[in-house]
Order: C-alpha cells, then sequence, then structure tokens
C-alpha cells in the first residue's frame, strides 16, 4: 500500500465525501436490503424500516469509503478510478479513513439501538468482509478475489430480512447465495472489456491471470447454480408464481448471455459487445429479480 | 486535446483567494454537517415514539 501522491492542501468538499462511499455501488446494496425487508415474512415499522435501510447504506459507505482509502494508490493506476477523491488529490487519506470508520462505527451503533442484534451483527461481518477479507487481503493477492469477496455484497438482503423478523432462515440464505453467486459472472463480464486497466494496476483479475478462455468458461460455469439459486423459492414454498416465472424468464436470458460469452473468442480489435451486454444485463437482472420478489409477497 | 483542456489543474490561488477558498468550504461542510444534525434529531426522535408505541421502550 503507498499513499496517493497529490499534494492536498484545502479541507475536502462535502462532495468528495459523499463520493467517497461509492453511491451508485450504494443503489444495488439498498435496493436488495430493501427487498430483502419487505420480502420478509413480518412487517416491519415504516420508521424503523427507513432506518434499517439508511444503517445498511451508512455501513455500505463505510465499507467504500476504507476500500477507497486502502486503494488510493491503484486507484491513481486506473482509468476508470484515478477521478476519486483520492487518487486526484482532493482529499487526504486520514480524512478517508477517519470518516470509514466514523460511519461505519455509527451505522452500527444506530442499527443495533434501533432495529435489532442479529441485523447488526450481519452489517458488521458485511463491513468487516468487505474491507478486511476482501480489500486488504484478497483484491491484490489472487483472481477469486471477487468470488470470496462478492459475499459483502451479498449480505444486504439478509439485513434487510433480519431488521424485520430478528432472525436469519433458508430464504435470505438463498438471496444470499443469489448475490453470492451473480458476482463472478457480473465483474469477469465487466474485466473482459477493462482487462488492461487491472493488467496495469496490477490486480489478478481472472482474465489477468488465467486468460480470457478460463474466464468465460468461469462465466458459464458460475452462472448455472446462479440461476438454480433464483429459481429455488418458488418450489421450495417461499414464494408464489409472480416470482417464479420472472425468475425463470430472466434467469433463461441470463444464461443465454453468459453462454454465448462463454463459447466466443475475441478477436484483436473486438468491441466485446456480447460480454458489454452480459455486464448491463446482469444489472438489470438483479432489480428485476429483487423487484419481483417484493411483488410476489404482496399479491401472492 | 479537449480533455487535456478539461483536466489541465487551475492556476494556484494567492493567500487570500486561498484563504477565502478554504473558509468557502469549511462553511459548505458545516452547513451539510447542521443538516444532517437536524435530521438525525428528526430521526431519533421518531425512532422513539415509534418504539415507545410499539411497548419496546426501555
Amino acid at each position: 500500500m503507498s499513499t496517493a501522491s497529490a499534494t492536498v492542501t484545502l479541507p475536502a468538499d462535502w462532495r468528495d465525501f459523499l463520493a467517497l462511499t461509492k453511491p451508485r455501488v450504494m443503489t444495488l446494496v439498498v435496493f436488495t436490503g430493501l427487498c430483502g425487508m419487505l420480502a420478509a415474512p413480518v412487517p416491519i415499522h415504516p420508521v424503523l424500516g427507513f432506518t434499517a435501510i439508511l444503517c445498511i447504506a451508512l455501513g455500505a459507505g463505510a465499507a467504500g469509503a476504507l476500500n477507497q482509502w486502502y486503494e488510493a494508490d491503484l486507484d491513481a493506476k486506473m482509468k476508470r478510478t484515478q477521478k476519486r477523491p483520492l487518487p486526484a488529490g482532493r482529499m487526504d487519506r486520514q480524512s478517508a479513513l477517519h470518516f470509514g470508520v466514523g460511519l461505519a462505527g455509527f451505522s452500527l451503533v444506530l442499527m443495533y439501538f434501533a432495529i435489532n442484534l442479529a441485523a447488526t451483527i450481519i452489517l458488521a461481518a458485511s463491513i468487516l468482509f468487505y474491507v478486511f477479507v476482501y480489500t486488504i487481503w484478497l483484491k491484490r493477492r489472487t483472481p477469486q478475489n471477487i468470488v470470496i469477496g462478492g459475499a459483502a455484497g451479498a449480505f444486504p438482503p439478509m439485513i434487510g430480512w433480519a431488521a424485520a423478523t430478528g432472525d436469519v432462515t433458508l430464504m435470505p440464505v438463498l438471496l444470499f447465495a443469489l448475490i453470492f453467486l451473480w458476482t463472478p459472472p457480473h465483474f469477469w463480464a465487466l474485466a473482459l472489456f477493462v482487462k488492461t486497466d487491472y493488467a496495469n494496476a496490477g490486480v489478478p483479475m481472472l482474465p489477468v491471470v488465467a486468460g480470457e478462455r478460463s474466464t468465460r468458461i468461469q462465466i458459464g460455469l458460475y452462472t448455472l447454480p446462479m440461476i438454480l439459486c433464483a429459481a429455488a423459492p418458488w418450489p421450495l414454498g417461499f414464494t408464489g408464481p409472480i416470482y417464479g416465472i420472472v425468475a425463470a424468464v430472466m434467469s433463461g436470458l441470463f444464461l443465454a448471455m453468459a453462454v454465448q460469452v462463454a463459447i466466443r473468442r475475441s478477436e484483436p480489435e473486438d468491441m466485446m459487445v456480447p460480454e458489454k451486454r452480459l455486464f448491463k444485463f446482469s444489472i438489470l437482472y438483479l432489480f428485476i429479480v429483487f423487484g419481483a420478489l417484493v411483488v410476489d409477497r404482496w399479491f401472492t | 486535446m479537449t480533455d487535456d483542456l478539461i483536466q489541465a489543474p487551475p492556476p494556484p490561488p494567492g493567500p487570500a483567494e486561498e484563504a477565502e477558498l478554504i473558509r468557502a468550504r469549511q462553511r459548505s461542510r458545516a452547513t451539510v454537517m447542521a443538516v444532517l444534525l437536524g435530521l438525525f434529531v428528526v430521526l431519533v426522535f421518531a425512532i422513539s415514539i415509534v418504539k415507545i408505541q410499539l411497548g419496546h421502550a426501555g
């Protein structure tokens, strides 16, 4: 780890603190957390529900800030990330560290006092997992970084469920597994078309270390258990046909796109259209499948 | 070329301009902090009311 090289003289703007929380990543985290909460069999009071989602968002923001604090040197080497507050020199690293730790502590204390212990423990686990296991331990060491690290992003529906019910059953575990297995195809599709960026930064993403062929095969392989997890809640009796049909259709489309990516080879100057399509669709997939879960709960 | 022009750093401000810039940053951060603290107070009040209503107080 090294410090960002740019000199900082001005106090950071509040917008840079906001940018440190990775607001775009947070939208998916908040959405899946909200769906986990709304799909739970026990209703939660709207004020407490709002507070739980706020805590999930703040916890995710804290993890994002600590990730950027630790990876300032990596971010400076990648086009995609070099305009972030730390590599761009708009903020000093100590401010980012204090902000991240403070936000994490605040989210956990609020979750404990306003909601319950189960949700607090899972939120703490997700923040610690993202910072220590993914960012500090795995990301620079193994091409399986996002497979194991993906668990951090899979916690929000479980936290939402635990906030409503106070415990964790098989259904939130299935939702966890769905996002956990969705992460590799999603990120490896991205890594296939930003491979050079990762290689320049020395991040051992699968396409950089194991090659494109292996990455494509693994995208296909991870998609199979992912669609099983997506489809499982209906036959297991946790959801009704609305979710079952939407999940089946969306999973079928996902599988078709993943297979297309898995069996092709890129040419020189390849525009990587199927990979970009799979990456974009994977985001839509998660939104629609989780949305269907909530709609199903309301109507069946 | 256009990117170079957009990304070129502005000329360094003089001491008076820099002091003014720092004060402006501090003002905007203080304003945002005040708003957030105000919202937090409202949230804590609302949570307390709900907890009392649900019989979870104490």
